[in-house]
């Protein structure tokens, strides 16, 4: 999953980025509002974390210009708590609304239900045959039996469970999973999907050559 | 209901009316009773001097008892009303009675003159012209000096004390019971006594009276009433006004009272009811705008503090990292500190407790201190810091005043260009201790300038952010200069400088 964070706070941003990295997310960091609209027509993010009081632009206007192009879930993050801005922010296209200070966990949750939510799945369980998913914990299990996967394998079954029956391309795979400062090889996204294939089974994946993969439903 | 507005106009209309109709209806009722009492009495004298006039020829008015009169006396004393004329004898009545003597008074050409009618013929006959003796309401009557009475008609003599005129008036016209009566001295000090029955006439005043009572209290209804609804048409305008003004309230800070449909004299009441509405407005948004500001200055160091701690206590990490979070907390902490250092100076300037140790101070001292402090900030900054000092000592507390001083140069260091300079001059004038702080930077925009003295005003955020600064610093040095009694303001050219400029009052 990859997520862009748009804060003019220094400390808090890297703060709030560390966290999500350390929850297996891919972070791209934005510190003022020209910047953060700019990476988040550019990229295709699974969830925004939008700070109101910007620099150069401000939250809802950001968030006003990037509606006109997507649909990205955004998280809006600010101190101002009346009714009238959180009206304002959720009327201009927040998705969800928290108020400074939080708390981090609440704000992992929260972001893991608009992903959930963007992706048609209210339930944090997702099933597909004796394989369940839980995205709450990022654990796999089969037959009540825990898979262990590593953080970019299990980045990759989510997406493709969350997008079953579409065929997912290894350009959009390689832009979930690793964020701006990630210098990896394209190529490691095909490693990744056949050791996923190894634990969880040949046909789990299925390989459309040329296009992508894709999980049938 | 005596504070009310509507009630003492109505009050004071109902005082004003009850006066004027009142006092009309008053004035009205003694002008018609004395009309009317004055033709009673003028009958009455006319009455009486008819009696008089009539009686007076009669020489001693040989009235029954008195002596005969002495032998021709009677040419002599012949009444006074000029009883020298026959003519002058009233009426006719007494040719009749000539003829009768005819043949006693013949004596060659003297022609005696005729014998007047016995007194008590006379008396007889004696009566005012108009009145009669069966009109129960008319008395009179003729008396002795004694008031044994020579003639009474209606006249009960038991109706005493008769009264006399004073000597030298000739007649008396008093009121005795339900009666007017007039007496008169008649000749040879008789009484002549007059009157009428005044009941027929008070009767009528009487009914005047009730009908005077009357109309004034229909006049005093209809105008009551009318005074109710022209207090009520002058009232509306105002609970309409008030109504409006009941309805602003925190959350419809926008109403306004219509000014256009309001009656002239209450148009500058509503003018001025708007023009406060406008500041409340006014300052409720600045309010409103200040403590969003304020949370945000707070919530973000919290906010920073908070999930550092969090983050770090999610799993078991190393001394470094902790390290790292403790450091990122302690300088938001910091951060927080001196938010709230500022804050709690602006709350009590503006509670006008700001507490200054008013004392001399050496304000060159002052700002030679501070720049010596603030010299490795601008090294590091690459801004030179160049000073022209007048020695000058001020009353005034120098902690607040060394804050200011601090304030302006570290401004002027943060906004300026790299290599670029900050010139702190004290220049001390006649009237005034001018302390200017000027810098090279990029100048403050134009649509910034009013605001720049705000709380928590950023004219770049971005830059602010940076620089760590906490958006109070020249709001505070305002207040501060205000208590000191001075004044600051600036003067600034784009991409040249700015030049903020203290003017505090001589010691």
């Amino acid at each position: 999953m990859r997520l862009l964070v748009v804060e003019d706070e220094p400390e808090l941003l890297s703060v709030i980025s560390r966290s999500f990295r350390e929850e297996n997310y891919a972070v791209d960091e934005a510190r003022d509002g020209e910047d953060g609209l700019y990476l988040a027509k550019v990229w295709e993010y699974d969830a925004i974390i939008l700070d109101v009081m910007l620099p150069k632009m401000d939250g809802w206007t950001l968030l006003t210009k990037l509606r006109q192009v997507r649909k990205t879930p955004v998280l809006l993050l600010t101190a101002r708590d009346s009714v009238n801005d959180r009206v304002r922010g959720l009327d201009v296209g927040a998705d969800d609304y928290l108020v400074k200070p939080f708390a981090l966990a609440e704000l992992l949750a929260r972001v893991r239900a608009l992903i959930r939510r963007a992706a048609g799945q209210p339930s944090p369980l997702l099933s597909f045959g004796d394989i369940t998913i839980d995205t709450g914990a990022k654990k796999v299990t089969r037959e009540m039996q825990e898979i262990v996967l590593t953080a970019r394998e299990y980045a990759i079954v989510e997406l493709l469970i969350r997008h079953r029956g579409e065929v997912v391309t290894r350009t959009r795979i390689y832009e979930h999973i690793f964020d701006e400062n990630d210098d990896s090889l394209s190529n490691l996204v095909e490693v990744h999907v056949s050791n996923v294939r190894k634990k969880l089974g040949k046909d789990f994946i299925t390989t459309r050559r040329g296009m992508g993969y894709v999980i049938d439903g | 209901m005596v504070k009310s507005i509507r009630w003492r106009l109505q009050l004071w209309y109902a005082a004003v009316l009850t006066g004027v109709v009142g006092g009309f209806a008053v004035f009205l009722f003694y002008e018609v009773q004395s009309a009317r009492f004055h033709e009673v009495d003028a009958d009455l004298l006319a009455a009486a001097n008819y009696l008089d006039t009539t009686m007076r020829p009669f020489p001693l008015f040989m009235l029954a008892g008195d002596p005969p009169p002495p032998q021709g006396f009677e040419e002599k004393d012949r009444g006074p009303p000029g009883g020298k004329k026959e003519g002058n004898n009233p009426g006719g009545r007494f040719k009749e009675k000539e003829k009768d003597r005819g043949p006693l008074g013949g004596k060659g050409d003297w022609k005696p003159r005729p014998p007047l009618p016995p007194l008590e013929r006379l008396l007889e006959d004696l009566s005012p012209p108009g009145w009669r003796s069966d009109d129960a309401t008319r008395f009179y009557g003729v008396c002795r000096a004694d008031w044994t009475p020579l003639k009474a008609v209606n006249l009960s003599l038991t109706r005493v004390p008769w009264t006399s005129p004073k000597s030298g008036t000739e007649s008396l016209l008093y009121s005795n019971g339900a009666y007017r009566q007039c007496t008169k001295i008649g000749p040879r000090n008789t009484h002549i006594i007059v009157g009428r029955s005044t009941e027929r006439l008070t009767g009528e005043l009487r009914f005047f009276a009730w009908q005077l009572a009357i109309a004034g209290c229909t006049v005093m209804i209809v105008g009551l009433v009318g005074g109710w609804v022209i207090s009520s048409r002058i009232v509306r305008p105002i609970a309409r006004i008030t109504a409006t003004a009941a309805q602003i309230s925190l959350a419809n800070l926008s109403e306004r009272i219509e000014a256009e449909n309001v009656e002239s004299e209450l148009v500058e009441l509503a003018t001025v009811l708007n023009a406060t509405f406008d500041r409340l407005q006014a300052a409720f948004a600045q309010q409103a705008q200040f403590t969003a500001d304020a949370s945000h200055e707070l919530r973000t160091p919290l906010t920073i503090i908070k999930s550092h701690a969090e983050l770090a206590l999610t799993r078991p990490r190393d001394a470094e990292s902790y390290r790292a979070t403790i450091t990122a907390c302690h300088t938001a902490a910091d951060r927080m500190t001196s938010t709230v250092d500022g804050l709690l100076i602006l709350a009590r300037a503006d509670a006008g407790q700001l507490q200054l140790q008013r004392q001399p101070v050496q304000l060159t001292t002052i700002v030679e201190e501070t720049v010596t402090l603030l010299t490795p900030v601008a090294n590091d900054a690459q801004v030179s810091i160049t000073t022209e000092l007048d020695a000058v000592t001020i009353t005034g507390d120098a902690e607040s005043l060394a804050r200011v001083v601090s304030n302006l140069v570290t401004n002027a260091i943060h906004y300026n260009r790299v290599d670029g300079s900050v010139h702190v001059r004290i220049h001390s004038a006649e009237t005034a201790i001018e302390l200017s702080v000027t810098d090279t930077g990029w100048g403050i925009p134009d649509a910034d300038r009013s605001g720049i003295f705000q709380r928590f005003y950023r004219v770049d955020k971005a830059r602010t952010r940076t620089t760590g600064g906490t958006g109070l610093g020249l709001a505070i040095c305002r207040s501060i200069i205000e208590a000191h009694g001075g004044t600051i303001d600036f003067e600034s050219h784009p991409n040249t400088g700015t030049t903020f400029r203290v003017l505090l009052p001589r010691a």
